[in-house]
């Protein structure tokens, strides 16, 4: 455990509240040697959003301080060190009793960085810094590490038995998001329940319509066509899954890409999208004040979900804030005051899983996405990238077919997400009926 | 506080840098990505792709149908050394080279 935690303890200020609790808080856990209140359903970052706790870390180069964004287990600036363990995603991570969470490069109210804004006011370039004299340089290596590292190693070597499970279910969904579940639904009522893997954790996933055979917290990190395998793992215990399955369905969403305007990389700007789906999943309301920023029917249905005013890119001349965001000005110089910020970007397709499975990609104006027909099935192809094209047209095609629903077949809207999940599953039911499963490969799931 | 505008926000890449990477003659996701830093942080691209191919989009530095996203490599997700290793467990004897 950090020794820095005692020290800590007596600077903490209790914060304005931002999100109201669904009920009163029955959990305590510790974050950076302090008591915060949270309740069952909470993560890491909404307990400490809900506190107005908006910092968790600094920037690498910049030094910056940082929060959590996504809110979806993306964008890696709410790592912290979780009971001794490092880079723990706090969206991702479920509150639970005594807990103790720390920040791995910032240091609450003591906080020895801050001699560095100081000395350096216009921000440390660790690239260029001294460089000469050599010696100098030599020193400034071991600084810089400290300064820009994400967390020292647990305290102790884990106590978990790693184990390895292979599985080669009939129907591979990835994904247990609107489009995941729905299609398993849909599958499972045409006799073909399939296997669903979520990296979210079973407590994050609300709702009533889970699918039957469901590995939560267990991540997809990899396609390898070769060796004919998709890979993914949980971490708490650290579990390898082995997953070789005839039919692929890609159902992992998209990502909320950044809106570059100034300052928006402040604690409290959060994406719309990511935060909407906090409240729900947690059944904490707002108690902020928040400003939307985004264009189109998306980010206003956004906005009316979080009932805040919007505002287009276009109009907004900076974010301001020092420590935390605090308002929008807008271009005619008028400031909306705020507590968070919440940017609401066209979303782009995650495409990553597909690319690696040799998907040809393409760019949307969005973002990129694999190209699919009009049932979501995902056409062979070579390798994305050119230098990696040669390889993977002499290699044997891989022994699935692959689809994608909902966001990363272009679906916007939750009609356009449930339409693709229909025509994927008519489909996908013909595809089963025609070649039915072989005798000898069974299910090990 | 300097007011700055973040394309990458986990190597601290800001629109400035790309400009200049911009004005240095290239319009290329790969090029970009070695001159800046870009992409090359925790999360991998997921926040700064496509805000940069929309960017070179909109100013017309490249056609949508040239635009290439960067070689998505494993890991997309977090993996611990420990669930990698115990995909080894059960090969101790893997006479592979």
């Amino acid at each position: 455990m950090s020794p820095r935690g005692a020290a800590c303890y007596r600077r903490r200020v209790p914060k304005a509240p931002l999100l109201a609790p669904p009920g009163p808080p029955t959990i305590s856990f510790y974050w950076d040697g302090a008591p915060v209140a949270a309740c069952p359903g909470d993560t890491v970052a909404s307990a400490l959003i809900a506190a107005g706790e908006l910092a968790t870390s600094r920037s690498a180069k910049y030094r910056r301080l940082r929060g959590p964004a996504c809110l979806h287990g993306g964008c890696g600036t709410c790592l912290v060190r979780v009971d001794g363990r490092p880079n723990q995603r706090a969206c991702l991570t479920p509150v639970r009793e005594d807990m103790r969470v720390e920040p791995q490069n910032t240091y609450g109210g003591l906080d020895p960085t801050a001699l560095v804004d100081q000395v350096f006011r216009r921000g440390i370039d660790h690239h260029h810094l001294v460089v000469y004299p050599r010696i100098a340089n030599q020193m400034m290596q071991g600084v810089a590490r400290e300064l820009a590292g994400f967390g020292e190693l647990p305290d102790a070597p884990p106590e978990d038995v790693p184990g390895v499970v292979d599985h080669a279910p009939e129907v591979l969904v990835i994904g247990a998001g609107r489009s995941g579940r729905a299609l398993a639904t849909s599958l499972a009522a045409a006799g073909h329940p399939p296997l669903v893997v979520e990296r979210r954790p079973a407590a994050a996933l609300a709702g009533s319509d889970l699918p039957a055979r469901l590995l939560a917290g267990v991540g997809v990190f990899a396609c390898y066509p070769q060796e004919r395998l998709w890979a993914a793992a949980s971490e708490q215990p650290p579990v390898l899954h082995r997953l070789r399955p005839r039919h692929v369905v890609l159902a992992v969403g998209a990502h909320e890409p950044t809106i570059p305007l100034a300052n928006n990389d402040l604690p409290g700007v959060v994406s719309a999208r990511g935060l909407a789906d906090m409240l729900e999943q947690t059944g904490r309301k707002l108690s902020a004040r928040v400003v939307v920023i985004g264009e189109g029917a998306r980010a206003e249905l956004l906005a009316s979900t979080l009932a805040a005013e919007r505002v287009p890119p276009a109009r907004v001349r900076k974010l301001i804030g020092a420590r935390r965001v605090k308002g929008v000005q807008l271009e005619d110089g008028k400031i909306l005051r705020c507590d968070l910020v919440a940017l609401a970007p066209d979303p782009a397709p995650a495409f990553e899983l597909a690319a690696q499975a040799g998907a040809p990609i393409h760019f949307t104006g969005a973002g990129f996405a694999p190209v699919v027909d009009a049932d979501g099935r995902i056409a062979a192809g070579p390798a994305a990238h050119p230098l990696e094209a040669e390889g993977a047209q002499t290699a044997p095609p891989p022994p699935w077919t692959l689809w994608a629903v909902g966001e990363l077949a272009g679906a916007t809207t939750p009609a356009e997400i449930r339409g693709t999940v229909d025509r994927c599953a008519a489909a996908l039911v013909r595809a089963l009926a025609e070649s039915p499963a072989p005798k000898d490969s069974h299910d090990r799931a | 506080m300097t007011a700055r505008t973040f394309v990458c926000r986990c190597e601290d890449v800001t629109l400035t840098e790309i400009e200049r990477a911009i004005a240095a003659g290239l319009s290329d996701v790969e090029e970009i990505k070695r001159y800046t830093g870009l992409g090359t942080g925790p999360c991998q691209g997921k926040e700064c792709l496509s805000a940069l191919g929309r960017l070179l989009v909109a100013r017309n530095l490249i056609a949508p149908a040239a635009l290439r996203p960067f070689t998505a490599r494993p890991p997309v997700e977090p993996v611990t050394f420990g669930a990698l290793a115990a995909g080894a467990t059960d090969h101790p004897e893997d006479p592979s080279p």
